[in-house]
């Protein structure tokens, strides 16, 4: 065979499939990435300084324990007598510390009221299996709606507070209806009660839907927003129920009188009395 | 270092085809085996892509380690000679019938060859490599690759003309 390696020289060339070639791809970029992540928490990397080492083992403990915080703070099969429970109502708290803007509190609060109260339902589905169990979830039960109705008004408080001009109308709209859905919730919450013929928490559930519907939010004489004084009372009562619950924390009945007394002798007012003062001293 | 990988897929760009073909020639045509060693053969040159020496030809490094990767997936696997090679070869060639034909015939004897005759003409016919590059991979000279190329030639000619009367 004489044109041998001409022969040889024509074998076909032949090429990779554009789907393996993919999926090799896929495999090289997993490996790459991977790699790169490796890298950061490389702690072998780290001698420049001693104190990067125990960055990097907080940076990975940060890690795990941010993503177990988040799975608490999101999840709601987290509910009272979890272990995750502290954490998640810890979070809570920072949330509601951190928000600075009185709307955003008010919609944070409305979130964890309803939270609260869904957690109650949870609990009331609960079937009471022992009498220590059942005694237990009816304290967190009654505690779940103590702390919603601090919630309800740490919420009333904030809107007291806001300056006009604050679409104070459309909130007070918005908060109306959330508290339509707190009596939905504290129906349900009822509903089991009833069924179980749980007296306590029933009660506990009417008390908290009076107040609720009570709650009446309207323009007193200053700048913000007032409450009437009927409200005050019952928050009073409210304040002596949650003292052991995880709620923000609330202006007291008592601090809110103090307060209403403070505005009705605004400056405003006592240069207008001190004027008429003056005005009766010279016709004098 | 580890940096470093991020620069490996030009390179795997530039030789995916090659490697795939080295394969292909190599395991009877047998396409997803071929694309399952290029793959494997990939992923390990990445993985061990920091060792790389940069004043290496990055063709040869490769080729190593497919030599390497073969010769340890025939000693696990054994080694399974295709029942029609001729048949799956005609899949991937535009040659006339005759020439089909007596390509498969050519390749029936190479891969019968003593293997390292048959791997000199696989690597200087099928992956089309330089004497230089095969001298690198094989780590011989030059001069030496030449010679043996030419001793093979030579003895396939004489293993087809004797076949052919």
């Amino acid at each position: 065979m004489e044109n041998l390696e001409k022969l040889l020289s024509e074998l076909p060339q032949n090429k990779l499939s554009r789907q393996a070639d993919l999926k090799i791809k896929f495999k090289l970029y997993k490996i790459i990435i991977l790699n790169n992540l490796a890298s950061i928490f490389d702690f072998s990397n780290l001698r420049i300084f001693s104190t990067n080492k125990a960055l990097g083992v907080a940076a990975v403990i940060l890690l795990i324990c941010g993503t177990t915080s988040v799975y608490a703070y999101a999840s709601n099969d987290i509910l009272p007598g979890s272990q995750l429970y502290p954490v998640k109502i810890a979070l809570e708290k920072i949330e509601q510390k951190i928000t600075t803007n009185n709307t955003a509190k008010i919609a944070n609060l409305e979130k964890f009221s309803e939270r609260r109260l869904n957690e109650a339902v949870v609990l009331s589905q609960k079937k009471q299996e022992s009498e220590k169990e059942g005694q237990k979830i009816n304290e967190d039960i009654k505690k779940n709606i103590a702390t919603e109705l601090s919630n309800h008004e740490a919420v009333a408080n904030h809107i007291n507070n806001l300056e006009e001009g604050n679409n104070v109308e459309a909130l007070i709209t918005e908060t109306k209806k959330n508290d339509q859905a707190e009596i939905n919730y504290l129906d349900k919450i009822g509903e089991y009660a009833a069924s179980n013929k749980n007296q306590e928490i029933l009660d506990k559930v009417n008390e908290a839907k009076d107040k609720i519907k009570k709650q009446e939010y309207k323009r007193g004489n200053g700048n913000g927003w007032k409450k009437d004084e009927q409200l005050n009372e019952g928050v009073s009562k409210q304040d002596k129920i949650s003292e052991d619950n995880a709620a923000p924390a609330i202006s007291t009945s008592t601090e809110i009188i103090e307060a209403n007394r403070n505005e009705s002798s605004t400056p405003e007012i006592r240069s207008d009395r001190e004027r008429r003062r003056e005005r009766d001293n010279e016709d004098r | 270092m580890r940096k470093n990988r991020d620069n490996f897929l030009p390179y795997y760009n530039q030789y995916k085809d090659k490697i795939y073909n080295y394969f292909l020639y190599r395991v009877g045509f047998d396409k997803p085996l071929a694309e399952d060693l290029s793959s494997e053969v990939f992923i390990k040159a990445l993985k061990s892509f920091d060792d790389f020496d940069k004043t290496k030809k990055f063709q040869s490094w490769i080729y190593m380690i497919a030599h390497n990767h073969l010769v340890n997936h025939y000693k696990i696997s054994g080694r399974v000679v295709p029942i029609e090679p001729l048949e799956n070869f005609l899949h991937y060639t535009d040659s006339s019938a005759e020439e089909k034909y007596e390509l498969a015939r050519v390749l029936k004897i190479i891969d019968a060859m003593e293997s390292s005759e048959s791997e000199i003409l696989r690597y200087k016919f099928i992956d089309q490599l330089s004497n230089d590059e095969i001298a690198e991979i094989l780590e011989k000279e030059e001069g030496a690759v030449r010679t043996q190329i030419s001793r093979s030639l030579v003895k396939l000619r004489e293993i087809l003309n004797s076949n052919s009367k």
